[in-house]
């Protein structure tokens, strides 16, 4: 089988379109992965028992099954319950839920590693409980987080493919539509990798830059 | 330069682990032989009632694995495997020795006859749209599709259906690429689809399962020729191809043929009033 | 109604490919991860080299893509795998990468007076690393690893795309069958959060064991 690089230079106006469409599905889930983190971060501190832990288990759940059937459900199954997103909107939201609980966690570490002593001082200084968190506990905590919230929405770009299931047409599904259309699997495949490589090499020099500006976050 | 190092670690990394090297297409009678020693032949479905359909127990059945199975016992073949597949990753897969021969309502057109090498015509039917009921926007042809410039048509990705509302006019963007019928039928049903499109019998197929009433079928599309597939073989397996032809043309002859198919509603006519030639030289 | 039976007969059938991938998926990243992880801590070039063009093409590319090109471009030069294969191969090479980095991770995170112990002990590198480093780093990195046993447990769901019949693939075909697709992706949520479940505990069941005895060692 050889490489031919007409064909690749044939598809490639139509696979740029797809990487567009990749890295729009990456900001928009992320963005909203970034608020949803939050959320379940802050409602699993709840004083409320029962929210806690219902909104703890329903992030255990999400967590523990796999994106791609949860895309399936919403693109398929909501519907019957009157709920009709288009592929696009139902994508970002199965991105941005999936991801959220992952950076929930992040949330949680970063706002437990801001020191007892901090709470006290907003106590001593009488702040509301929401002063306390818009002008101490989240400015403080949420620089570190930075890195590792990077590295999961690195992450998430590389699950972006999954959303050619649900009739997205991202760069995976326009590389199968050309695959299709000239039966060549080879250079469309190819390609694909090859734009995630690059993307991903360029996200980790980003990445490392955060680490050196936000300090350094395990991953 | 350092992709290129990373790409080649990477190949010699897959290179050492695997050795599981099979060469695709042996001359002449070398595949049947094989195949014989093997005991069975890999087929490539869809999964699309009556053409192709796994059932409840995971027994592979449809008109055109049916009629593979019998040709392949004839031959010496006692059974046959089949993997679902998407249509246009069929024949990649075939190039690329996944499978031994597609049965799956893959219809000759051109194209489709300079990649894989067919037999003669098995099953022929006309296309079909599913749409709303009482077809709200009137579709009567793909070209009415093309011509409304909000309606949106659901197809098989790499399928014939595909290729036509293209080359019909409808932009890329109003064809959504869908991957399966049930998803088909459901996009129709929310509304997030226009019009649905098959073969005639797989649209008909899944109305009967879907029962719902607020569906109809347009069938047969205005322009769309009655297309025929056949079994596809890969194009260094002639030899197979050949001997796969000689049986299915005896099984058309003594009326075998026509009582395996028509019980799923083809049509054993059909086939036998038009040839390969006929089919891969259409326009 | 009889044939729910069947189909919940095709589902339990989906469930013990998921789960033989997730366990084969498993041993083989496990593998890759210490020679990879270890690898990076080589004192040679080509070594370190190697292990990390590794694990940056296997982080940097997306596992759909990679299981796509294991499944249908490797075929065209010569190398025919079974789906399970390619998917084993696929899953495991992907994880193990990540995996990699937390061995690294871990086996950095032991104190240095360890290694001067060694030293004092005259131990040989390859044995203190054995009896001496491995030992309490492999209690750091289990947590993680039960993650990421999580994760391709969840990565399993793409094989179904490549006509592997694992649990999702065989919602999908009683999706086909019933018309019905609501029954068949619920079902296979709560089975993937189950088998995630199972993970969780079987982890910090390991956990526990291992750690009897250490207590009062680990830093």
């Amino acid at each position: 089988m050889e490489w031919d690089w007409d064909f690749v230079w044939q598809i490639m106006p139509t696979l740029i379109e797809g990487v567009k469409i990749t890295i729009l599905a990456t900001v928009l889930g992320s963005a909203l992965a970034a608020v949803v983190g939050l959320a379940i971060a802050l409602l699993r501190r709840s004083e409320n028992k029962a929210v806690a832990r219902s909104v703890g288990f329903a992030a255990e759940f999400i967590r523990g099954t796999p994106l791609l059937v949860q895309l399936y459900f919403i693109f398929y199954v909501l519907p019957d319950v009157g709920i009709l997103l288009p592929p696009m909107v139902a994508g970002t939201i199965g991105l941005g839920l999936h991801y959220g609980t992952y950076a929930a966690e992040v949330y949680r570490a970063g706002i437990d590693n801001v020191p007892r002593g901090q709470w006290e001082a907003a106590k001593a200084c009488n702040l509301s409980a929401r002063q306390t968190w818009t002008h101490v506990i989240l400015p403080q905590a949420i620089p570190p987080m930075i890195p590792a919230l990077a590295n999961y929405f690195i992450a998430m770009f590389k699950e972006t493919p999954l959303l050619s299931a649900i009739t997205v047409l991202e760069l995976m599904n326009q590389a199968k539509s050309v695959a299709n259309t000239y039966y060549r699997y080879v250079e469309p495949m190819t390609l694909v990798g090859a734009f995630f490589l690059v993307i991903s090499l360029c996200s980790v020099v980003l990445l490392r830059w955060l680490e050196r500006r936000y300090g350094r976050v395990e991953r | 330069m350092k992709k290129l190092a990373v790409l080649a670690g990477m190949a010699g990394l897959a290179l050492s682990t695997l050795l599981a090297a099979t060469s695709t297409g042996l001359a002449d009678d070398a595949k049947l032989e094989q195949l014989k020693k093997q005991g069975f032949a890999r087929l490539a479905i869809a999964n699309e009632p009556p053409y192709t359909a796994v059932a409840a127990d995971g027994k592979v059945s449809g008109a055109a694995p049916d009629v593979a199975r019998e040709i392949f016992k004839r031959l010496g073949v006692p059974d046959v495997v089949a993997s679902i597949s998407e249509y246009g990753a069929m024949i990649p897969g075939l190039q690329a020795g996944r499978f031994d021969v597609i049965t799956a309502g893959l219809f000759m057109k051109p194209e489709r006859c300079a990649a894989v090498a067919y037999s003669e015509p098995v099953l022929c039917d006309a296309e079909a749209l599913l749409v709303k009921k009482g077809n709200p926007k009137g579709f009567k042809s793909y070209e009415d599709i093309a011509k409304d410039e909000t309606a949106t048509v659901g197809a098989p990705g790499g399928g014939t259906e595909e290729k036509l509302a293209l080359n019909a006019g409808v932009p890329r963007d109003r064809v959504i690429v869908v991957p399966d019928g049930q998803s088909g039928l459901k996009m129709v049903q929310d509304g997030r689809i226009d019009a649905y499109s098959l073969p005639v019998l797989s649209i008909n197929d899944l109305m009967k399962k879907a029962n719902d009433p607020n569906l109809e079928v347009v069938a047969p599309v205005v322009g769309a020729p009655v297309y025929c597939d056949g079994a596809a073989f890969n194009k260094n397996d002639t030899a197979l191809r050949d001997a796969f032809d000689v049986e299915l043309a005896k099984m058309k002859e003594s009326g075998d043929f026509a009582k395996i198919i028509e019980p799923y509603g083809f049509s054993a006519e059909a086939a036998k009033s038009t040839t390969r030639e006929k089919l891969c030289s259409a326009k | 109604m009889t044939a729910w039976a069947g189909y919940i007969e095709l589902i339990l059938e989906g469930a013990v490919v998921t789960i033989k991938l997730t366990l084969m998926g498993s041993v083989l990243a496990l593998v890759v991860a210490f020679i990879a992880g270890l690898g990076r801590l080589s004192r040679f070039f080509a070594v370190r080299a190697l292990a990390t063009a590794y694990i940056e093409f296997f982080r940097g590319t997306s596992i759909f893509v990679q299981l796509f090109w294991v499944y249908f471009v490797l075929p065209l030069f010569g190398i025919t795998l079974t789906p399970l294969q390619a998917g084993v191969l696929g899953l495991g090479l992907n994880v193990g990468a990540y995996a990699a980095e937390v061995v690294r991770g871990a086996v950095q995170s032991i104190g240095k007076e360890q290694y001067e112990a060694c030293t004092a002990l005259n131990l040989g590198r390859w044995q203190g690393m054995r009896h001496v480093i491995l030992p309490q780093a492999f209690l750091v990195m289990l947590p993680t690893f039960g993650n990421n046993a999580i994760e391709l447990l969840k990565a399993t769901s793409i094989v179904s795309l490549i006509s592997l019949a694992d649990l999702t693939f065989q919602a999908q075909v009683v999706r086909s069958q019933t018309g019905n697709t609501m029954v068949p992706f619920t079902t296979i949520l709560v089975i993937y959060f189950a088998l995630a479940m199972l993970i969780t505990w079987g982890i910090r069941r390991l956990e526990r064991r291992l750690s009897r005895g250490l207590d009062g060692v680990r830093a």
